[in-house]
């Protein structure tokens, strides 16, 4: 075992880690900003339902992977050419928002329908029983959800190395096509990703234990 | 164990849930074909009392001896209880997965080791003594609220029990469907079955009980034959209790 | 360049076979996740105190760590071990490895949530431990558990396309194989794609039917 060349590398396979918060934040912020939007949307009636609906579908049924080749790959047929980052970016982004929305409305359908009766027959409308006593609620219930979804997607990203974005994996690749040290490197690789996910897990199940000890 | 021996004995029987005393120093007797009420206020500690006597909880102090068998730790005893005791629960806790003829056969093929054509046999005429026997082979689903608990009471019977346990038998049924299930136990105390039953169906208490013991607070209070219970309670504590559940 | 119906017929049928193959090697992967996971799941509740820890860092190391990372561990960095395993060997079984930990947890889950009056009533029926598990708390953890297993299942059909990345062939890898050769990017892409989604919608179809039909009477009555 050639453990030096570990060490040698860390610095390196440091910065993929970082690579890879960066990215995974980035696409958790602007996924999870479309997701409540498409969420919201989803429970509304028509052509934006189905549109909100086809989206979720499209992004969650199908795998990541594909969705980043399509991006990255095909687009440019069609004109829209986009460099790895933006392109794996924008596919780790819709696929966050398509997981956020189904957070959205399975958090919203959890609270008792009592909830809606009560505030429709005090006479508030659809949109102000939303705004001031579904989301209000609904919001607790999708923190340990989309905790969770970070997670998945801190691991996910890794799919971007095989479209050579810079980031953990493809820290792993270069440093193991440099030095064969393939047990090794790969090894401290899925060591790194688990110092950064196990402590998220730890903390989404004690997040989730207190929320349902308080709801009634 | 000669016929004037108990077939229940509690002697000085405790028990605590963490720090909270919930048998507190029982005394019972109970004879072949007896029927006993228990009653009491929630929290008296009823369930606890007839769960220990299969063991479903373990008592802390004094002693429980079931048909000559006393309940320890070792889990023959244990074993040998629950084979001749049958319990029937307020939830009625049939197995869902199974039709009614498996969960009334499951026991005596496994326990009894019966070959399958004897307990089928059994349980096709205990269905028939509960009043329905065109349900062999449906799932407890499809049944009512008064079918399953008949059934349960069924699934107790075919392992030929001596002493039957009722914890709130009627308590989760609708209103309608409470008689259908008191009539079976009715039936079964004509025939000879030492019961012991936790209810709050006073009726059934005054037409069919030998004796009716109350609790109150992990204590019994006061032991009477239904005539001298319902009309000359004893205790302050006692007719307190009717008063509130009689009207 | 061919046109675009020549296209279509060349590269459909091997898109389709790609599809078969994704269905087959993830069919494989369930059954043997399935079994491991059932394994992991009763190291988990075990009363050996150093197997219930082991089960749960099998289950934590699985779950905290990228697939494809697993992937090129096996198919990399084994060798160097002594281990060498083809691209179908390897994608399989860091597949399996990787799915069993989230069946582990989805078993441990479907046993807890067996009622406790069930087990009572077993008990107080006379039947031993053993007795009660096999006839009555396995089959209805088992089937409370069949949702969820269905659903992993279908993260494991999507997850198979990363196993592409270490040559093994299924839909991705025949994707990424045609549009080597035709350059016809966006269709090929976006055709796959839409197979990965017919493949997951069918699945999905299925599983709602099976689990309705085998679920049907074990409804526990509400009171």
């Amino acid at each position: 075992m050639r453990w030096t060349v570990v060490v040698a590398n860390l610095p390196y396979l440091l910065e993929g880690l970082q690579g890879t918060v960066l990215l995974g934040l980035l696409v958790m912020a602007l996924g999870t900003v479309l997701g409540f939007a498409v969420g919201l949307a989803r429970l509304g009636r028509g052509v934006v339902y189905a549109a909100a609906t086809a989206f979720v579908e499209l992004f969650r049924d199908t795998p990541l992977i594909m969705q980043i080749f399509f991006i990255f790959f095909g687009l440019p047929a069609v004109g829209i050419r986009l460099n790895a980052f933006v392109a794996a970016s924008v596919a780790m982004t819709f696929f966050a928002a398509a997981n956020t929305a189904e957070i959205v409305r399975g958090a919203i359908q959890s609270l008792p329908r009592g909830q809606w009766e009560a505030a429709r027959s005090l006479g508030l409308s659809s949109a102000q029983t939303l705004r001031w006593v579904i989301l209000p609620q609904a919001l607790r219930r999708t923190l340990p959800p989309l905790m969770g979804l970070f997670t998945t997607l801190l691991k996910d990203t890794s799919l971007a190395a095989i479209v050579n974005v810079f980031e953990l994996t493809t820290a792993g690749r270069r440093v193991v096509e440099r030095t064969l040290a393939s047990f090794e490197i790969w090894l401290v690789v899925a060591a790194l990703y688990f110092l950064l996910c196990y402590p998220l897990s730890v903390a989404t199940q004690r997040l989730e234990r207190r929320l349902v000890a308080e709801v009634p | 164990m000669s016929r004037t021996d108990p077939i229940i004995l509690l002697q000085g029987v405790h028990k605590w849930f963490g720090r909270l005393h919930v048998l507190r120093g029982i005394d019972l007797e109970v004879w072949p074909g007896e029927v006993v009420v228990i009653c009491g206020p929630s929290g008296s500690g009823k369930s606890t009392l007839i769960r220990c006597i299969n063991r479903l909880e373990r008592h802390d102090r004094g002693r429980i001896v079931v048909d000559g068998i006393e309940l320890t730790d070792d889990l023959r005893h244990v074993d040998a209880v629950r084979r001749e005791v049958g319990m029937v629960f307020q939830q009625f806790n049939l197995f869902p997965h199974l039709t009614v003829l498996q969960n009334i056969t499951l026991a005596p093929v496994l326990v009894r080791k019966w070959p399958r054509e004897q307990a089928e046999r059994v349980a096709r005429e205990l269905l028939e003594r509960v009043g329905i026997p065109e349900k062999a082979d449906s799932y407890p689903s499809q049944l009512s609220g008064g079918q399953q608990q008949r059934v349960a009471i069924a699934r107790a019977l075919a392992m030929q029990p001596k002493i039957m346990l009722f914890d709130e038998p009627t308590s989760a049924l609708d209103p309608e469907m409470i008689q259908e299930v008191l009539d079976v136990m009715r039936d079964l105390a004509r025939r000879g079955m030492t019961m012991v039953v936790v209810t709050h169906e006073m009726g059934f208490a005054r037409e069919v009980a030998d004796r009716i013991v109350f609790m109150d607070e992990g204590a019994i209070v006061e032991v009477a034959p239904p005539d001298t219970f319902f009309t000359r309670p004893r205790h302050e504590r006692t007719r307190a209790f009717l008063s509130k559940i009689l009207r | 360049m061919p046109g675009p119906a020549q296209f279509w017929v060349d590269a459909l049928p091997a898109l389709l076979r790609g599809a078969l193959l994704t269905l087959q090697v993830s069919a494989l992967a369930i059954t043997l996740a399935a079994a491991v996971g059932v394994g992991v799941a009763a190291a988990r509740t075990a009363p050996l105190a150093p197997l219930r820890w082991l089960g749960a860092a099998y289950v934590e190391v699985f779950r905290n760590t990228p697939l494809l990372v697993q992937i090129f561990f096996v198919f990399f960095g084994l060798p160097r071990v002594g281990l060498r395993l083809s691209p179908f060997q390897s994608g399989l079984l860091a597949l399996s490895l990787y799915t069993a930990a989230y069946n582990a947890e989805v078993f441990r889950a479907g046993l807890e949530a067996v009622p406790r009056g069930l087990r009572e009533a077993a008990a107080a029926l006379g039947l031993s431990g053993w007795q009660r598990f096999r006839h009555v708390v396995l089959p209805v953890a088992v089937r409370i558990s069949l949702p969820a297993l269905g659903n992993n299942f279908v993260a494991l059909v999507k997850n198979s396309s990363l196993v592409s990345a270490i040559g093994m062939v299924e839909l991705t890898f025949v994707a990424r194989d045609l549009e080597a050769w035709t350059f016809r990017s966006f269709e090929v892409y976006g055709m796959a794609t839409l197979l990965y989604l017919a493949l997951v919608l069918l699945l999905v179809w299925a599983l709602r039917n099976v689990e309705s039909r085998a679920l049907a009477y074990l409804r526990v009555r509400e009171r």
